[in-house]
């Protein structure tokens, strides 16, 4: 008989081939066993779901398990059921979630909350967007022993994250923002390159610049998406402009650096007709300083 | 010589019924095992991530059927599984190849696309029984992470069910969830 611990290993890549071979001769040989399984199973996927595994196992359940469309969809499903159903790309159609929909109906005080909450994150947002066009976003860098974040990109092992050479800058003592500006590349797939470009990220970056280099998308405006390997939306940035950046063409986008936690994302470039065009692989790094 | 609709259907049904009796000489008896395999093969499949399982086992049935016909097989469970393993890899290969053509070809995901999934789930989950809707709700209600099994134990106990009797309801209403949004997807 299998522990909890053995299955979880199963599900995590963590056991060997005759253990695996074995392991899955008895689920299927085993109808009480199988359902054991699929128990701990659906517990492991509302951990990932929640964030309560630790950066190991987060990682090996994204590499060992997040392997085929069906299991990303238990995923996917996982996620809505945690979230109470709320969608959370569309927060604004979605105020009171599905539960409260299918069951009461929703509140008006639920819509107001999330007309508020809206108000407050699009203030937000136009407070990032404003800041550098009065060129007061600098780099904070505290201390001399603490790299920024451009110097923290690892530049050997994964040659497709390139720090950038330029960077917003005229310090301002009344406002300062750390800013981090990355250059992600298009090609490297989390099959082709496991875990694919790193960002690592330092607790003092408030604001990331990513900047995409553009490549076979034809048609400007382009818009901008970027999910996580689950296909779960992080941001959408739509009528973005291409830039030249050391001769070459890059789609800067900007975001709160808490939009990101530490884990795998896929970028995406949409062109004016809707084409999607190069894809990025990232993974970000949470660095505590 | 071309093979006619007629012949096939003739074949199957003689490769079916070698099957059933190599299960045993018995019809209910054969019948029984035929279920006991169709169920093995069915988690096996849903073990290693793929959706559509039930089609998937009764395909793995069909091939080992048509291969009785040529081969002499001694133990049929474990051939069973070979044949499982063998369809399982096909699968693989499929799904990275879709995968590959989806990413050269970059076809335009529709921007709605968890929208449309959001949407999905929601009719799936209005297609459950009421109180499999309220069973669903009240164990995925929110709470911290020290409550929450003091929470589900306490929903086990009013249902007049372990928390494992619990775990195990929510993982079928979960896996009936998943079947439902296969087949939407699909159409």
């Amino acid at each position: 008989m299998h522990t909890h611990e053995k299955i979880t290993q199963y599900f995590l890549g963590e056991l060997s081939a005759d253990e695996t071979e074995r392991f899955e001769h008895e689920c299927f040989s085993d109808k009480d066993f199988a359902e054991s399984v699929f128990v701990v199973e659906d517990e492991l996927i509302d951990q990932y779901v929640r964030n309560e595994l630790s950066s190991q196992e987060r990682e090996h359940f994204e590499s060992s398990y997040l392997t085929t469309d069906a299991r990303r969809t238990r995923v996917q499903m996982a996620g809505m059921l945690n979230r109470g159903m709320k969608s959370k790309t569309k927060l604004s159609a979605a105020p009171a979630g599905l539960w409260q929909r299918l069951t009461v109906g929703g509140s008006r005080w639920a819509y107001a909350l999330a007309a508020l909450i809206l108000a407050a994150v699009v203030f937000g947002v136009w407070l990032i967007v404003r800041t550098p066009r009065r060129q007061a976003i600098t780099q904070v860098n505290p201390s001399p022993s603490v790299p920024s974040p451009e110097s923290t990109l690892v530049p050997t092992s994964r040659p497709s994250v390139v720090p950038s050479p330029s960077r917003a800058s005229g310090p301002n003592p009344t406002q300062q923002v750390a800013i981090g500006v990355f250059t992600l590349v298009p090609g490297a797939t989390r099959e082709t390159n496991a875990g694919g470009q790193v960002i690592e990220l330092s607790t003092q970056t408030e604001v990331i610049e990513l900047r995409l280099i553009l490549s076979g998308v034809p048609e400007p405006p382009y818009e901008i998406r970027i999910e996580t390997v689950e296909g779960k939306r992080v941001l959408l940035r739509r009528g973005v402009k291409a830039v030249a950046i050391n001769g070459e063409q890059a789609l800067p986008v900007r975001a709160p650096a808490s939009t990101f936690a530490a884990r795998d994302y896929i970028g995406r470039v949409f062109d004016r007709e809707g084409n999607a065009g190069a894809s990025y692989s990232f993974r970000i790094v949470k660095r505590p300083n | 010589m071309d093979v006619t609709e007629e012949q096939k259907n003739t074949s199957s049904a003689e490769a079916f019924q070698l099957l059933l009796n190599r299960l045993s000489p018995d019809p209910e008896t054969a019948g029984k095992e035929y279920e006991r395999l169709r169920t093995g093969l069915m988690n096996y499949f849903h073990l290693k991530g793929l959706a559509r399982s039930v089609d998937l086992a009764d395909q793995t049935l069909d091939r080992v059927a048509s291969l009785l016909l040529t081969k002499d097989v001694s133990d049929l469970a474990g051939f069973c599984f070979g044949v499982a393993r063998l369809i399982c890899m096909e699968q693989y290969r499929a799904e990275s190849r879709q995968r590959n053509a989806n990413e050269r070809f970059a076809q335009n995901v529709h921007s709605d696309d968890d929208d449309h999934r959001y949407e999905l789930m929601r009719r799936c989950l209005e297609g459950l029984a009421a109180a499999e809707q309220e069973l669903l709700k009240a164990y995925y209600r929110n709470s911290l992470p020290r409550d929450r099994l003091s929470m589900r134990e306490k929903l086990a106990q009013q249902a007049g069910i372990t928390i494992d009797g619990l775990r195990l309801r929510i993982h079928r209403l979960r896996r009936k969830l998943e079947n439902c949004l296969n087949e939407m997807s699909s159409q």
